[in-house]
Parts: C-alpha cells; structure tokens; sequence
C-alpha cells in the first residue's frame, strides 16, 4: 500500500475525530450537559432529552465554535443547515474548517 | 437680546459609524438563557433554524466595545439622521425652573420612532443571510411600520400579524404598513393553526401581542424563507439603538454640558437603552454622578413592582427563558393608549443594571403622563407619542424638584417617537374621559405565582 496515502488517511481521521471531539466538549460546556463528552454518539438527535438543543443554544454553540476553531461560519450556512443529530452539528463544523482553510 | 438656541445638530458624516456594545463594560453572563421546557414548535418542525442571522447574535453576546455598523444600514440611517436635539426653552419657561431641558427627538423619520434604527439593521442582516420574508406581530404598530419600511429598503417581503382591536382601532397604522408594501393580518386570523385555535374558542376575540407573535412565529416558521423579527428586548435590538445616545453625547457636547439625569420610557427597553447606554459608558469614564432613569406605566410596573427571575418571554411559555425583571409572563396589562409600554419583561441588559443599582426606575399613571405630553405639545410645538410622554412626565418632574430646591440641574430625554397617530389617545385626555389603570398587588402576586420553575426546566445549572 501507497506509505504516503496511508499517512494522508490516519491524518485525516485523527484531525477529523479532534473536530468531533472538541465539538462535543463545546456542546457539554455550552449547554452544561451532566454527561462525558465521549458519552454523546453522532447519531444521537439534538432534539433528545439528553440534549434539548433549541435554536438560541444551537446560535450560542457555534459562537463558542468560532472561538475555538476561528473564522466566521457564513449566515446562509447556519440559515440553510438541515441539523437533525449531533453528526449533522460535527458536519457543519468540519465545512467551516474546510471553507477556512481553502479561504 | 441674542437669541436662544433651541437646536443642535450634526451633519450626515457625524452618523455614528459603531454600535455600543454595553457588554464591554458589564459582566452580564449571555450563555445562561435557559432551554424552553418545551421548544415544541422547533421540535415539530424537526429543523433547527435559527430565527437570528449569526452574524447580528454574534455581535450582540460580543465583548468588544464598538460593532461596526455595517455601510449599507449606515448609508439607510444617514436618510435622516443624525436626529436633532433641542433645548426645551419654552418647557423651562412654562416650568419657570432652573433646570436645563435637552430632547432628543427620533421620531423625523417616515415610520415616526426610533423603531427603525433597529429595523433596517436587522432586515439588513436577514437580507444577507438569505431571509425572503420577515414576519412580526405588533399591537400599536410603531415596529409593524418600521419593519415595514425596512424590509422594502432591502427587498424582501413583510407580513405584520396586528392585534385585532388595534386592527379595527388604528386604521391609519394599518394603512403605514400597507403603503409601505406590507401585508397586515388581523389576529387572530385563520392564517395559522394559533389563530384558527383563538377563533374557534373565540370568534370576537379582540386579539393580544402573545397572541399575534405566535401567529408571526408559526407563520414564519411554515415559510421557506421566512423569520421572525422582533422590535425591543433582544441584546441585538438594544445595540442597534444606542446610535441614539452616541449621537446625544456629540450633541450635548455641542451644549456645552454634560446631563444630570438621563430619562427615557421603559416599554422593554430599546429606547431607554439606546439613549442611556451610551452615557453609562461615558459616566464609567469620567466619574460623572448622572442618573439613568427609565419611566414606566403604572398600569405595566415591571421594574418598580416585578421580581427579577427567570420567565418566558410569551404567554404561552415556548420560548427560552431570561432572566428579567417580569410581572409574569401571564400577565395582561389593562388597555392603554402606550400600548409599546404593555410587556410584561424588562430586557434582560436594563434588568441586570436594575438590579445592580445603576440605573433607576419610576411609574407613572395615564393621566399625569397625558397631561406632560399635551404640556409638552403646547410649549414645544410637538405631539409626543404617549409612550415618549412618560419620559416627558418624569423630566417635568425632575425640573419641578430643581425650582423647589433652587438648583440648576441639567435634564436629557427621549421623545422616541411622534404621537400624531395617536390623536384619539389627547382627545380622550382632553375630554375628561381617560382612565388610570390602577394594578393591584394581588393581580401581581397572582401572575407571579405562575413564574416557572428554573431549575425544573431542563439540564442548566
């Protein structure tokens, strides 16, 4: 197997996992969930009892996203997002990074 | 004998070019709005959407002391303003007082209050974020036709869901609106599910403010495009309206004086915001002792008479819940003609002041507040609207203290808006014919008892 692909790819899922686990963390400190952040799988929906997201917290996440990753998430990104579980949140978060980083 | 000078005005360039964001210099915690027990609308519809662009929140729960005001709502406000304040002459001449009366006048714009200085800030940002159509509810209609005009400044549509008794009562408000290329709603309509529930219970229901936002709330939400504005309360709200102190504290400087008491009305909180915040700012600077004073109705006295605790912001408890000064969000203030004054909250900013003292409160009934107003139109040859005029009570008040005490003091207030589409409101007052709405504390302990319990309400701390 191609070294130089294989490092490309762990790269890829170690950054990609930091994302979601410093998404997760922010949505533990934001909303003062009484849980680990490792306890809150990407399937789980932000409309759930253990989370209980609703459109005012989603704006205080991703005000607390910007500080931790920079850069601005577009309006229209926010304004368009169909967020249905915390994988749709992580989703979104890596598109601002990308964006960011192409910018 | 050199003549008085009664105005003081600056130019368009002297627009202010930043918002102040009082964050910057008060440590009020804004990520501690607590979860809805039930944000069941949100859940049904099964899509987060935020009802606010996160370019203006962002700004608003912000540390940094300025926001820039983006050039487009910059160029929108230089239509008008800066606005002028005036040196009340002939009111101390009436009141033959010592004390100095300035007035800041917001009401030479087309929709007549300082309502649009926030409206076309916020239709600007809604337009940029992709919002097609912006829904309200209103009752007076002061922030039904600012919203109005702003959204036909940045083309998008507007639909105002209007209370119905203000529908049948303000003919002219609705006409504003309509000229202005809004749709108006009576409500409640059969346009939604809230308003067919009214109307079934109901077929005269003479309509309510909760009841008309729910309409513009469900509304919005069943449009593609379509958001809910809100015109007062909100920290974005209060930020867009401190144009009005920045330009106050240019003009005052103008004068050559610095005020010792700074009055404005206190409906949720934008205008007494938008003139005093800017001044808190200044007396943290320079040591100055100036008061900020906000002037409610006797028959509305949250400051005065309500608790500082956290409640919804709507009748029917859907929404987040702040921490506030509330007289309950079940409480229905009796029927007045300031009907901008009738919330039941405080905006969460003014209420953190209030509580900590740094800012004051007084109320006053209808008739002592009619009687300035109509003082006020007879010397200053201007109809203030009755909301304005609760300022103007508390300043004539403030000078009638200064001539008995024989000190020279210097006043500044808000007239935040015209009342020449509230006539009917003087010609009562004129005939003799006003009421006074007279709250009991029984009636308020009543809508207290129903405060929600915080801590029941979900996982915050």
């Amino acid at each position: 197997m191609n070294a130089r692909l294989k490092r490309l790819g762990s790269e890829f899922v170690v950054n990609s996992d930091d994302v979601a686990n410093r998404v997760r963390k922010i949505m533990v400190e934001v909303l003062d969930l009484p849980r680990s952040p490792d306890d809150i799988g990407f399937e789980i929906s932000l409309y759930s009892p253990q989370i209980q997201l609703d459109s005012l917290h989603l704006l205080q996440l991703l005000v607390a996203v910007e500080e931790e990753f920079g850069g601005r998430i577009d309006d229209e990104d926010v304004m368009d997002a169909d967020l249905r579980t915390v994988g749709d949140l992580v989703a979104l978060v890596r598109q601002h990074i990308a964006a960011e980083e192409t910018a | 004998m050199k003549a008085l000078r009664n105005q003081y005005l600056l130019h368009a360039d002297d627009v202010p070019t930043h918002w102040y964001n009082i964050l910057a210099d008060v440590d009020v915690p804004t990520t501690d709005v607590r979860r809805a027990r039930s944000a069941a609308a949100e859940r049904e519809t099964g899509l987060l959407a935020p009802n606010i662009p996160l370019s203006m929140y962002r700004s608003s729960v912000g540390k940094d002391r300025f926001v820039e005001i983006p050039r487009q709502v910059r160029e929108h406000y230089q239509r008008w303003r800066p606005t002028p304040l005036f040196r009340a002459h002939a009111l101390e001449q009436a009141l033959d007082t010592p004390a100095h009366l300035y007035y800041k006048f917001e009401g030479t714009n087309g929709a007549g209050s300082h309502k649009l200085n926030s409206a076309l800030a916020q239709a600007y940002f809604y337009k940029n974020a992709g919002v097609r159509e912006l829904t309200t509810g209103t009752g007076a209609g002061q922030w039904g036709t600012a919203l109005a005009m702003a959204a036909q400044a940045f083309d998008l549509d507007c639909t105002a869901f209007m209370v119905r008794c203000s529908f049948d009562q303000k003919p002219y408000r609705r006409v504003m609106m309509e000229l202005h290329g809004a749709r108006v709603v009576p409500s409640p309509s059969p346009v939604t599910s809230t308003g067919r529930a009214v109307l079934g219970s109901t077929p005269d229901s003479p309509g309510s403010l909760a009841i008309a936002s729910s309409e513009a709330l469900e509304h919005a939400r069943s449009l593609p495009g379509g958001r809910y504005a809100v015109g007062s309360g909100e920290n974005h709200v209060l930020l867009h309206q401190t144009v009005i102190g920045e330009e106050a504290l240019r003009q005052m400087e103008l004068a050559g004086e610095f005020p010792d008491v700074v009055i404005a009305a206190m409906g949720t909180g934008s205008n007494f915001a938008g003139l005093a915040f800017p001044f808190y700012r200044e007396k943290l600077r320079s040591g100055a002792a100036t008061r900020l004073v906000a002037v409610e109705p006797d028959a509305c006295p949250k400051l005065t008479r309500g608790r500082y605790a956290w409640d919804y912001n709507d009748v029917f408890g859907t929404t987040p819940m702040t921490k506030m000064y509330t007289l309950g969000h079940t409480f229905v203030p009796p029927g007045m003609h300031a009907g901008g004054l009738r919330y039941h909250g405080a905006a969460p900013l003014v209420s953190a002041l209030y509580e900590r003292r740094a800012i004051e409160a007084v109320a006053y009934g209808q008739n002592a507040v009619f009687e300035a107003g109509t003082l006020f139109a007879r010397t200053e040859n201007l109809v203030p609207a009755p909301e304005s005029a609760h300022a103007v009570r508390a300043a004539v008040d403030e000078a009638m203290r200064a001539r008995a005490e024989r000190r020279s003091t210097v006043i500044l207030f808000n007239v935040s808006g015209h009342g020449l589409l509230d006539l009917s409101a003087y010609d009562q007052y004129l005939a003799g014919v006003l009421p006074d709405h007279a709250v009991s504390d029984e009636q308020i302990a009543a809508s207290l008892a129903r405060l929600p319990d915080a801590d029941d309400a979900g996982a915050g701390s």
